[in-house]
């Protein structure tokens, strides 16, 4: 316990130095590169620095990655610039932070599965086994009597949006589903591809279970007579939920990391610690989000499978007002 | 006021919308949220035993009003990188 709360205040004593050195590659403090960020309107939102000019100690982290896989982009025939050019796309820190956590996310899991046995057991296996418990329970919960099948992917989604929320607070480290220094709009390319992904397996999910007659009717309303009024209104319904996910959990995330940065600078400057009640908040609305992101996914599947029969050809309306507890 | 161009207007009012946007984006957000919250209270009082559904569903309808705020306060952010700096007013005003 007392491990903890170390780990805490450092967590909170570094997270300063961390917002006050993540400069350009002059070396001012992060105050007045606020300021001069501003100097560059002409060219967007705030300052579009690109991430390899901008000397974080992660960023130096995926600087070294990238020099590390020019080379193997001689094999397959590029030019030099072609391949900085490619791989200053691939090596992104986001994308790199990304790697970072579903690789953490396997590597646990193998030893998870390694640990199982007839007893839960004491250690982070027993935590991961609860974990994975409540959230079958809750995707059952979420979409009715058949939405076990779902689980894996809606846990995934919940524990990777999590953990990515959650990475930004750890001073050296980002959240690819937030903001970074240099280009503002960093998360939403993140938060796009999740709730891309998740809108796929959703109308994937719909047109397998129900099938492609349920799922082309459910864009033709109940009275069948207004379907020139009704088909536009859900076209445009389902392409305002990826856009909207993408931006609610971008805005949450990106919002309060920005809010974080700049209270830990005016924590830096004035020895203020408004930064700490403002992280634990943090914590909170990155589980928060996830949360949101994952019920809303589990409420889209609901509503494709509303309609489905089941074997004995009756309407069992699945959806979370009929889940049992 | 006789020193203000066409391009100071624009300016000017351009940074009293950036500022405006999330506060009369919050306004009518806050009020939603404190009426479903006291839904949620006054049904939970009701019918304890359905609290756990009543939860879930009181998140899930909070975070769909903030997400509007949210969308707000990006407007923010995407009009705060087109004013211009302090050093540029400077130099505007003084050339």
């Amino acid at each position: 316990m007392s491990a903890l709360i170390w780990v805490l205040a450092f967590l909170l004593a570094a997270q300063p130095v961390q917002a006050v050195s993540a400069v350009p590659d002059a070396g001012e403090p992060a105050a007045t590169v606020e300021m001069e960020e501003h100097a560059d309107a002409d060219h967007g939102h705030g300052a579009s620095m690109p991430w390899h000019d901008q000397h974080t100690v992660f960023n130096r982290v995926c600087l070294l990655l990238r020099d590390a896989s020019l080379p193997a982009f001689g094999a397959f025939g590029m030019s030099p610039e072609q391949a900085e050019e490619i791989a200053n796309s691939v090596f992104q820190p986001f994308v790199v932070m990304t790697w970072i956590i579903c690789g953490g996310l396997m590597v646990l899991s193998l030893y998870v599965r390694k640990r199982l046995g007839r007893v839960p057991q004491k250690d982070i296996a027993g935590f991961v086994e609860m974990c994975v418990d409540s959230l079958r329970g809750f995707t059952r919960g979420a979409i009715g009597p058949g939405g076990e099948e779902h689980a894996p992917f809606i846990a995934s989604l919940f524990v990777f949006i999590t953990l990515s929320n959650w990475a930004g607070l750890i001073p050296g480290l980002i959240s690819p589903t937030g903001v970074s220094e240099g280009d503002f709009l960093l998360g939403l390319n993140t938060t796009l591809s999740l709730a891309l992904v998740a809108i796929i397996y959703v109308h994937y999910v719909a047109i397998r279970k129900a099938g492609l007659k349920s799922y082309l009717l459910h864009f033709v309303g109940e009275p069948w007579w207004l379907f020139p009024v009704n088909i536009p209104i859900h076209i445009v319904g389902e392409v305002a939920r990826p856009v909207s996910l993408a931006f609610r959990l971008f805005g949450n995330i990106g919002g309060e990391d920005k809010v974080l940065h700049f209270l830990a600078i005016i924590m830096f400057l004035s020895a203020v610690p408004l930064h700490v009640p403002m992280t634990f908040f943090a914590v909170f609305t990155g589980l928060l989000q996830a949360y949101v992101f994952t019920a809303l996914t589990c409420s889209y599947i609901a509503g494709f499978l509303e309609h489905q029969g089941d074997a004995h050809g009756n309407d069992t309306h699945a959806g979370p007002a009929t889940a049992q507890a | 006021m006789e020193a203000f161009g066409q391009a100071q207007w624009y300016f000017a009012i351009l940074a009293l919308g950036t500022a405006l946007a999330v506060p009369i984006a919050a306004l009518p957000a806050c009020i939603s949220q404190g009426r479903a919250a006291a839904a949620a209270f006054e049904s939970i009082a009701r019918q304890p035993s359905v609290s756990g559904d009543i939860r879930a569903n009181l998140i899930i309808s909070l975070a769909l009003i903030e997400s509007i705020v949210i969308y707000a306060l990006l407007v923010f952010f995407l009009l705060q990188g087109r004013l211009p700096s302090l050093q540029q007013i400077i130099e505007a005003a003084a050339g």
